[in-house]
């Protein structure tokens, strides 16, 4: 069963099937030679690896954009903090005064961190979801699961509720996590109804968005005025409500969902060259989808639960991935959250920027600059 | 390799079919042996394709599927991936990711641990691949970037890269022009040959099959209709019956068989 790459006496064969518009090396050279073959192959494989060199090179170069976003997402903000006050609070927070300290133990370090964390964890699940249900269009907000997420912080929020006897400011997370994750589980078993599987729950999603988008609003209509405010802020969504705690419980969630996601990636790549092909490759597809659907759902749950809705991260993040390192998954994932990190951490650096003393909701932010891009986005797909 | 009588491909009973209604019910084909290249052809909704996709074990097959005398279908998935190479209809969609790449996830995806102690670097199994069929030059350029024909010609360096002991093609020329047509006929020929596959082809060009095939299956309705070598299973009769059409077989000044077609009954 060996089958060697050496040209065949055949006149037909390998040597002869040339791209129209690009000159082999075969054809430039002796024809047929026994050397050139093997000449190819290495030509070939160092073409390979020169593409895989240039998207390793640009994930050590997101790595380092992130790293310069968060740190500029700490160092602006209203308070006047200098980068040396900043770094020393940093390195012994006890020789700074006491509201240096403060301001950057609990407001500028969590708000980026959330922004950067927020970020990945809406990159990855938005280039899952996509390439799991085969839609450009998926996302953790097109599916729902925001909207769903705001119907459990509205319901907390308006009737005071506080499952599981939780302190006020877990409940309403606790509850916005419990109705997006059910969400999911309820459009998966929905669509496992249907015979069309795919598309049937990108529909269901986008159903379930504007019951969702009902439910959120007939809870305004029924909520005492100072409630209102508080039901309207959460719908915006913004890394103001991050803590330590909530920070860790996202990045260890994160941490052991990302090595699952790793190491479905071939599979993942396979299945964009069709379903029959990545079935036929031994590709348990549906076994993919669901642990996929149900991984990332878990986290982008939670992340919507502890910062809101925030739109377009997820939508967006995995096209400019795409665009930048192709269909390996092995690459698009990580640089898709990487990508949403980025996103998301610029967006807070201009939250904090456009009206000065105020941090405006970074949810608004992303949606004002998630809007033209969207539009582009369209625009490109009907080329 | 094992290539006595016994060695090969048996289809008894098989049903195939998406909800309720049967496309195919209870088929038997005369066993397929090792080293052979049978083309599927039949008129469209006849359930080739059906057929292809259900022995590729991607249908709700019932019935009884053996290679060598092993009842395919109770294999774990992994195990009866590396035996079965399938291409489907539907061309690779234009994507950004290199050919090569492509068929490396061919023999990384799915298949477990064992596909790679097995047989080395897969980027060196895929370029091979790809020079067999002779689209070496296409190594690193992205399917977004080619044609719909150099699709094809990918499309089916990933289904033969796990040099599977079946290989079933569905149309694997549809898209390609006259002289690639030949060419990766002559190939897949050569493939089922030097490595004795039991390969089996749907195809509408019956000209073309009858050239490389060494057998015919023919369906309609979903059931055999005939089955043999190219020129005792081709006949007029048998085109009217099948196809109803009004044609001629003929054969040409080199020998080869030929149909004319002259009208539609």
């Amino acid at each position: 069963m060996r089958r060697s790459p050496e040209p065949k006496p055949d006149p037909m064969s390998a040597s002869d099937l040339s791209s129209a518009n690009r000159p082999s090396i075969r054809r430039s050279e002796a024809p047929s030679s026994g050397g050139s073959a093997a000449v190819d192959m290495d030509v070939a494989i160092a073409g390979h690896r020169r593409r895989m060199v240039r998207r390793v090179v640009l994930l050590v170069a997101f790595t380092l954009a992130m790293l310069a976003a968060g740190l500029a997402d700490v160092v602006t903000g209203p308070s006047g903090l200098t980068l040396h006050d900043l770094w020393r609070a940093v390195l012994a927070p006890g020789e700074v005064d006491r509201t240096t300290a403060v301001i950057v133990w609990t407001v500028r370090l969590p708000y980026a961190v959330m922004a950067l964390l927020v970020g990945a964890v809406l990159g990855l699940s938005g280039v899952e979801m996509q390439t799991i249900l085969d839609n450009p269009l998926a996302s953790p907000f097109t599916l729902g699961l925001s909207s769903a997420a705001a119907v459990g912080a509205s319901l907390a929020i308006v009737f005071h509720l506080a499952p599981f006897g939780l302190p006020e400011s877990w409940a309403v997370p606790t509850l916005a996590f419990l109705f997006a994750f059910g969400s999911v589980l309820l459009l998966q078993a929905m669509a496992r109804l249907a015979p069309a599987g795919r598309e049937t729950l990108v529909l269901l999603g986008i159903a379930l968005v504007f019951s969702c988008h009902a439910l959120v609003a007939l809870l305004q209509l029924i909520a005492p005025e100072d409630v209102l405010q508080q039901l309207v802020f959460w719908t915006l969504g913004s890394v103001t409500r991050a803590t330590w705690e909530k920070i860790g419980v996202l990045a260890a969630i994160f941490a052991l969902v990302m090595p699952f996601s790793m190491a479905a990636a071939w599979s993942m790549t396979v299945l964009r060259l069709g379903e029959d092909r990545a079935l036929s490759f031994g590709v348990d597809v549906r076994r993919l989808r669901y642990a996929s659907l149900i991984r990332v759902s878990l986290i982008s749950s939670i992340a919507v639960a502890f910062v809101g809705p925030i739109g377009f991260i997820g939508l967006v993040g995995p096209h400019i991935a795409r665009m930048l390192v192709g269909e390996d998954q092995r690459f698009l994932l990580p640089t898709s959250a990487m990508v949403g990190a980025l996103l998301l951490s610029l967006a807070s650096v201009a939250s904090k920027a456009i009206m000065p003393g105020i941090i405006v909701p970074v949810g608004i932010v992303t949606a004002l600059v998630g809007v033209p891009a969207f539009v582009l986005l369209i625009l490109r797909q009907r080329r | 390799m094992d290539q006595d009588i016994s060695s090969g491909l048996v289809v008894e009973g098989v049903s195939l079919g998406y909800g309720r209604t049967p496309i195919i019910r209870d088929l038997t084909l005369p066993a397929l042996r090792r080293g052979t290249l049978t083309a599927l052809i039949g008129p469209n909704g006849a359930g080739k394709s059906t057929l292809l996709r259900g022995l590729a074990g991607l249908g709700n097959l019932t019935g009884s599927v053996r290679l060598d005398g092993e009842e395919l279908h109770r294999l774990p998935r992994a195990e009866r991936a590396m035996l079965l190479g399938f291409m489907p209809q539907s061309l690779p969609p234009p994507i950004s990711l290199s050919v090569l790449e492509s068929v490396v996830g061919s023999l990384r995806a799915g298949t477990g641990a064992s596909s790679h102690s097995r047989a080395g670097d897969p980027v060196r199994r895929a370029y091979a691949t790809l020079a067999d069929i002779g689209i070496a030059e296409l190594a690193n350029r992205e399917l977004s970037a080619l044609s719909g024909g150099q699709r094809q010609l990918a499309s089916l360096a990933q289904a033969v890269a796990r040099r599977p002991a079946v290989l079933m093609l569905d149309e694997p020329t549809s898209a390609l022009d006259l002289r690639h047509q030949t060419v990766v006929m002559r190939e897949v020929a050569r493939l089922t040959r030097e490595h004795g596959l039991v390969t089996i082809v749907v195809m509408h060009d019956i000209a073309l099959a009858a050239r490389h095939a060494d057998q015919i299956a023919v369906l309609r309705g979903g059931a055999l209709r005939a089955f043999g070598i190219p020129r005792e299973a081709i006949t007029a009769r048998l085109l009217a019956d099948v196809y109803d059409i009004d044609a001629r077989v003929e054969t040409c000044s080199r020998g080869s068989l030929q149909i004319i077609v002259d009208h539609a009954l």
